[in-house]
């Protein structure tokens, strides 16, 4: 692979369940260093493009160019923990199943990350739903992945464990990664992300930088700032369509 | 560590972790070994049995000149069954309707064929099919015995007594009508008194010598023949001890059915929950991406039943041993490392079909009901003998509850246990193997 060929790509990725189409075609390339926000209201698809992507679904249409499932780190939007193991233990499963190269520093190293403290070996049942989402995310990250995809992944996150989850994701870049993830959170796409990937009922609304999407969205005219200017570009685009 | 066994680490983790499922898996077998336990010993319990005395016999029975406590006997036939004194109709009408198992009818005129020596009178036994079948027929069979015995003894005793009138004198009856005797004894001596009045040199001395030893002859040769009509009547003495020997007909099916019905039910359960599980957790996909593929998931799910299927297993034949014990059946303890095999290869086949269920449903409550609904048919399926429906048992041979009786019936109880044992437990290994590829079929069509 090329210094400058995506580490993942889709083209006319297309799904449907039945007859009806609820994603696509999609064109989508990741880079490396790569942060993209994929935006769009309920339903507009944005968890069919990650799964199609990380190779947990398979698209109606079109084809999807991505490394090997092992350097693709994935967080669902659903906590994926066994809910009577503690976190500790979770990380140490899917470490060991992953065939992580150097399971106990990568693990002292997500431990950190997740800052659970005693927390860390107690059951995840008994965890409060923000550390288990920090055990979802870190269990994602498990072995280094160059790609990591994520959905809504700080939905239970407090400002300060969001914060924390960014730095994580910011090595993902400093390695030479690239992350995508799904959002409601107009502000979050905002700092977290430099590309936006907009949906509205399954088409590509927008792909590009940030701030273009923004300028294009009208958010320095919107009264009420970002969040009212995506709400306009998404019933805009709906009306066009 | 292998993914296999770190997956089946983890569920066993989840297994013991989980304390009201493993409350059940250890109450479960004590309280099904409380009800075999329970059956064993009902087997030492009296079963009902009618008794109708058509002939109305009284307790004691004159036949001749002699008389026999038919009472006594009955009284000790119903040490061992419970004897209820009913009449013909309704003595038939308990046994269809379950309230007795068997009925023992001594037909009118019983006595006065008894009495004529000509022809041997016959009790009737009435059964319908029932577990007790075998043991009313040997039951009856003692009763018949001890009554044959019983009048026997009594014509001996009473021949006995004519051949001591015969030799010491006295009265005797027959016929109605009573006989004195002088008897052999009086008649030597008697003898011996006229041969002493007699002068030394009379000729009449050594005729009345003769008789004197005729009668002495006659004496001893009487004796004789008295102990050896008492040794014709009881050729062979047969002294009753009380044994601690398995009942084998209903013990070992109970406790074969038992095995079987219990992993049935906890091991299909298991698999279906097990790998509906990982779907609930939401981390199929996680340990799909991990390297855990379906097969690998599947077999672990499999080899988890196995497992639990040995232990619970174990854990019922030793309950059941002690049940056993404890009713005086006794228990077969050194047939229980045979259970291992075929225990593990039920809990491989009846996993395997859970993991089926597990494979097909979308989550806990819907794969336990499915399971449910599966397991019991196979199971009834299973109890009906071939006799009754040759399809039914054809169709149970594709299904894991009927090898699994065989194998446990034939570990436990079959005097060659292994090749029954292992051929049953090959059986149900070929079909944890087809069920586990339709599994994993499944799987691939529905739980990704």
């Amino acid at each position: 692979m090329s210094a400058d060929a995506p580490l993942i790509a889709c083209a006319g990725l297309t799904k449907r369940f039945g007859r009806r189409q609820v994603l696509g075609p999609v064109d989508l390339a990741l880079h490396a260093g790569d942060r993209l926000a994929l935006l769009g209201p309920n339903g507009a698809g944005k968890t069919t493009l990650l799964s199609l992507l990380a190779g947990s679904a398979e698209p109606s249409e079109g084809s999807v160019q991505r490394p090997d499932l092992r350097e693709i780190g994935v967080v669902p939007q659903r906590l994926a923990l066994y809910r009577r193991l503690s976190a500790r233990e979770n990380l140490e499963l899917f470490a060991r199943l992953a065939r992580v190269p150097e399971p106990e520093a990568e693990l002292a190293e997500l431990a950190a990350a997740v800052a659970l403290g005693d927390a860390l070996d107690r059951p995840v049942e008994r965890l409060s739903l923000g550390q288990a989402q920090r055990v979802n995310v870190a269990i994602g990250l498990l072995g280094r992945p160059r790609v990591v995809l994520l959905d809504e992944p700080t939905a239970a996150l407090d400002p300060g464990h969001r914060l924390a989850l960014w730095s994580m994701l910011e090595r993902v870049n400093e390695r030479g990664g690239a992350f995508a993830f799904a959002t409601q959170n107009v502000e979050e796409a905002r700092l977290a992300a430099d590309r936006v990937l907009v949906l509205v009922d399954g088409r590509a609304a927008y792909a590009g930088p940030q701030e273009a999407f923004w300028q294009e969205a009208g958010a320095a005219d919107a009264a009420g700032g970002h969040e009212r200017a995506f709400v306009a570009f998404v019933e805009r685009t709906r009306s066009a369509a | 560590m292998s993914r296999f066994a770190l997956l089946l680490r983890k569920d066993l983790l989840l297994l013991a972790r989980s304390r009201p499922l493993l409350a059940v898996l250890i109450v479960y077998p004590l309280v099904l070994s409380l009800l075999v336990g329970g059956l064993l010993g009902g087997q030492g319990g009296r079963p009902r049995v009618a008794f109708v005395n058509e002939d109305d016999i009284p307790n004691v029975v004159h036949i001749g000149d002699r008389s026999f406590d038919f009472g006594r006997i009955v009284r000790q036939a119903g040490k061992r069954v419970e004897l209820v004194n009913l009449t013909l109709p309704r003595a038939r009408r308990a046994l269809d309707d379950g309230d007795v198992v068997a009925v023992i009818i001594v037909p009118r005129g019983f006595i006065a064929e008894l009495s004529s020596l000509i022809a041997s009178p016959e009790v009737e036994l009435l059964t319908n099919r029932n577990a007790y079948e075998e043991r009313i027929l040997r039951e009856t069979q003692a009763f018949v015995y001890t009554l044959n015995s019983e009048v026997q003894t009594e014509y001996i005793r009473s021949n006995s007594h004519f051949l001591d009138v015969l030799v010491s004198g006295g009265t005797a009856r027959a016929l109605g009508r009573t006989y004195h005797v002088l008897g052999l004894d009086a008649t030597r001596k008697r003898i011996q008194a006229v041969e002493a009045g007699l002068p030394s040199d009379s000729p009449a001395r050594a005729q009345l010598d003769s008789v004197t030893a005729f009668a002495v002859q006659a004496s001893a040769a009487l004796g004789l023949a008295h102990q050896a009509l008492a040794a014709t009547a009881h050729p062979i003495g047969l002294v009753q001890r009380s044994t601690r020997g398995r009942s084998y007909l209903l013990g070992s099916q109970v406790q074969s059915y038992g095995l079987a019905i219990s992993l049935a039910f906890v091991t299909l359960l298991l698999g279906a929950a097990v790998l509906t599980l990982e779907r609930d957790e939401n981390v199929l996909a996680r340990l799909l991406r991990s390297g855990a593929g379906p097969a690998l998931l599947l077999a672990e799910k499999i080899a988890l039943c196995a497992i639990v299927g040995c232990v619970l297993g174990l854990l019922l034949a030793l309950g059941f041993g002690v049940a056993a014990e404890i009713s005086s059946s006794g228990a077969a303890w050194a047939r229980i490392p045979l259970l291992l095999v075929p225990l593990a290869a039920t809990g491989a086949a009846f996993g395997a079909l859970g993991c089926a269920v597990g494979a097909a449903t979308r989550d806990l409550r819907a794969s336990s009901l499915v399971g449910v609904a599966l397991v019991t048919p196979i199971v009834l399926v299973g109890l009906v003998p071939r006799q009754v429906s040759p399809l039914a048992a054809d169709i149970s041979e594709l299904l894991p509850f009927a090898p699994a009786t065989r194998a446990f019936g034939a570990a436990l109880f079959d005097a060659a246990p292994l090749s029954t044992a292992l051929a049953g437990s090959g059986h149900l290994l070929w079909l944890a193997a087809a069920l586990g590829a339709a599994s994993l079929g499944l799987f691939r069509r529905f739980a990704r």
